[in-house]
């Protein structure tokens, strides 16, 4: 990422941290409060040290704003242009893709009770080479051939023989 | 002395075929993982110590060295053929041994840095051998205020040195990774805290689920976002007529295999800094401290020794804190505490009496793993070109199945596979923004014990916050921390950050 593009994001990441650490100082400062109305001492409270941690990560958060802010970034990019172009880059919708496939696996794939686990990895290993190979019948025929062995692989080496549970 | 013998006895113990068998292998695939461009050593024993979790402790842990061992050594390969280092303790590597490689000198250069690395090896086991087991003595003296500090002071150094860009970012890393820690059920006051009423939350965030999320899944989506293509050199020297005396030429280097040693060690025993540090800073140290300074860069063994005998002695500094404080002095071993914890061993100043001889039990599986490393580095040196070029279309995919099992197979819960896929998204987005996981999962490991200590500390002390400051180990770690602090906060306000300069200069 360039220094440019990199400021930019650090100063939205330097407000997204600061929201996060305020709602942990909220919520931190209730504990703090329930244990004091319960009359316990304030210093064994749960709510104590993420106080000091989020005061902590405001003020990190404020340093990176005006860090960012000294190195020219600026809030001049929310443009429907910048964004577009921002989404139609190959860096964002390769990492979406993979993002996509590893949910479909995970939420789709492994909870689904009459599909196997053999039979979701091999699915899950097979669309994810396919999909980033090239769309030759070689390379397809290769993908499916290494998925095979890799499901087996993972199925019956880590599954039987190391009896590493599956999900 | 006495320390010696227990562990030359330690190391007897475990010669069995079945410890050897495995140290060869995991030793194997550590070199492989460490070599091959996105899979790191931390990465490696992230997802092993998940897929072992069934495995008796003294294979777990013959296993887990052994990664650790070649995936820190593996890294140089890729170094020197690709110029892309396999892990980050080998991009210093790089730089010299790549123009080796180039210049037809790649079988011996993997030769040179192959011994460099066992002999930084060998002297960091000999360090943790050595003084691991009085320092555990020291650290009896260590309580909750001590551990406190200690741990911040952690926390806060691995964010400043581990920090890929600003260094605030390493601290705001470790933050995060502390308040991450909070979410479950507070032992102290017994209420549940930040788990929005999800009961999978009381037990806290699973770590090695996080673990694996945070170093495995950014890379399996980096490798495809950047679509990396690799020139791999072949692993043999042009001229095979002239035959190099590998020895000759790391041992000449004496002044450097010494220097760089000291300062694996040394940067290796500070928590959370590690091996890629300690890499860079002895390749810096011998390319100022030398005769031949403009040369490096050109080719020059010595620029390949220092940051291979660096790395490889911080894995003994590293494992020096982690088992004698409980605080890891590197990612990786940031990743073996995990592995310790789910294994029944508590790591710090009572390891000694509560798992009597484990000390010197890991000391020999390092130095076992160092044996291994010389056999299946000389196996594997020329393979290996083959085996870099293996794709990343292939690889991949099958990183993302196994990291899914390891997050699986220790708590058997499908949450865990949930925290997988949130912190394999928040990692890749804080890796496109320079935030290195290493601070937030030290944070993440360490947040509860700093907790717990400073309230167990102000506690015993009916509140009285000087509790930190009277006692002298304690106040040593509380300077320490303002020292830090100040400059931080001065270097970031003045934009004269160092870490940020690396950054522009690797552009």
């Amino acid at each position: 990422m360039e220094k440019s593009s990199l400021r930019r994001s650090d100063m939205i990441m330097s407000i997204v941290i600061a929201l996060y650490a305020i709602g942990m100082f909220i919520m931190a400062l209730r504990l703090q409060l329930n244990t004091l109305e319960k009359g316990k001492d304030w210093f064994k409270s749960a709510g104590l040290f993420p106080i000091i941690v989020s005061a902590l990560l405001l003020f990190c958060a404020a340093l990176l704003f005006l860090r960012a802010r000294k190195d020219g970034a600026r809030f001049d990019f929310f443009t429907s242009t910048k964004v577009t172009r921002f989404l139609k880059t190959r860096e964002f919708l390769v990492a979406s893709g993979v993002i996509a496939l590893l949910a479909v696996y995970i939420f789709v794939l492994i909870p689904i009770k009459w599909i196997p686990y053999e039979i979701a990895t091999f699915i899950f290993l097979t669309t994810f080479m396919i999909i980033f190979n090239d769309k030759t019948p070689k390379k397809i025929g290769f993908s499916i051939i290494m998925s095979i062995i890799a499901t087996i692989v993972i199925t019956y080496g880590f599954g039987e023989l190391a009896m590493i549970p599956l999900p | 002395m006495e320390n010696l013998v227990t562990f030359i006895q330690s190391f007897v113990d475990l010669l069995s075929v079945n410890i050897i068998l495995l140290m060869l292998a995991s030793t194997a695939l550590g070199v492989i993982i460490g070599a091959l461009p996105g899979l790191t050593a931390t990465m490696g024993i992230a997802l092993l110590t998940g897929l072992t979790y069934n495995v008796p402790r003294e294979y777990t842990f013959a296993i887990l060295m052994g990664v650790y061992v070649g995936g820190i050594y593996g890294g140089s390969i890729s170094a020197i053929l690709l110029n892309i280092p396999g892990t980050a303790s080998a991009a210093a590597t790089a730089l010299d041994g790549h123009q080796l490689a180039l210049q037809g000198k790649a079988e011996t250069a993997i030769k040179v840095t192959r011994l460099a690395s066992i002999v930084g090896t060998l002297i960091g086991v000999l360090a943790l051998a050595l003084l691991a087991p009085p320092l555990t003595k020291v650290a009896l003296e260590f309580q909750s205020a001590e551990f406190f500090m200690l741990a911040l002071f952690g926390v806060l150094i691995c964010g400043s040195v581990a920090a890929e860009d600003l260094s605030i970012k390493g601290w705001i890393g470790g933050l995060i990774g502390i308040s991450i820690a909070f979410i479950r059920l507070d032992g102290v006051e017994g209420i549940s805290r930040f788990t929005f009423g999800n009961p999978n939350l009381l037990s806290g965030i699973s770590v090695i689920p996080a673990m694996i999320g945070f170093y495995a899944v950014p890379e399996v989506i980096k490798a495809f976002a950047e679509n990396r293509k690799f020139q791999v050199s072949e692993a043999k020297d042009s001229d095979n007529t002239v035959k190099v005396n590998v020895f000759k030429v790391v041992f000449s280097k004496l002044r450097v295999i010494v220097q760089s040693a000291l300062i694996g060690l040394g940067l290796g025993a500070l928590p959370g800094v590690g091996e890629d540090v300690a890499a860079w800073v002895a390749y810096d140290t011998a390319r100022k401290t030398s005769k031949d300074k403009d040369k490096y860069g050109t080719g020059l063994y010595e620029g390949a020794i220092a940051p291979e005998v660096g790395n490889n002695a911080a894995i003994g500094g590293a494992t020096i804190p982690l088992l004698t404080l409980g605080v890891p002095g590197s990612p990786p071993a940031a990743v073996l505490l995990g592995a310790l914890i789910l294994h029944g061993i508590r790591p710090g100043p009572m390891i000694n009496i509560e798992s009597p001889g484990f000390i010197s039990e890991m000391a020999a599986l390092i130095l076992l793993a160092v044996f291994a490393l010389w056999i299946v580095g000389m196996l594997l040196a020329k393979p290996m070109s083959k085996i870099l070029k293996v794709p990343t279309v292939y690889l991949m995919p099958i990183v993302a199945a196994l990291s899914v099992i390891g997050a699986y197979a220790i708590g058997l819960s499908k949450f865990d596979l949930v925290m997988l896929f949130i912190f394999g998204i928040v990692g890749f987005f804080f890796m496109k923004m320079k935030y290195s996981p290493a601070p937030i999962v030290l944070g993440l490991i360490l947040g509860n014990m700093i907790d717990i200590k400073f309230r167990t500390a102000l506690s015993a002390n009916n509140g009285n916050m000087m509790v930190f400051l009277t006692r002298p180990i304690s106040l040593v770690f509380f300077i320490l921390i303002c020292i830090t602090i100040f400059n931080q906060i001065r270097s970031t306000i003045k934009g004269s950050d160092k870490n940020e300069e690396i950054v522009v200069e690797e552009e």
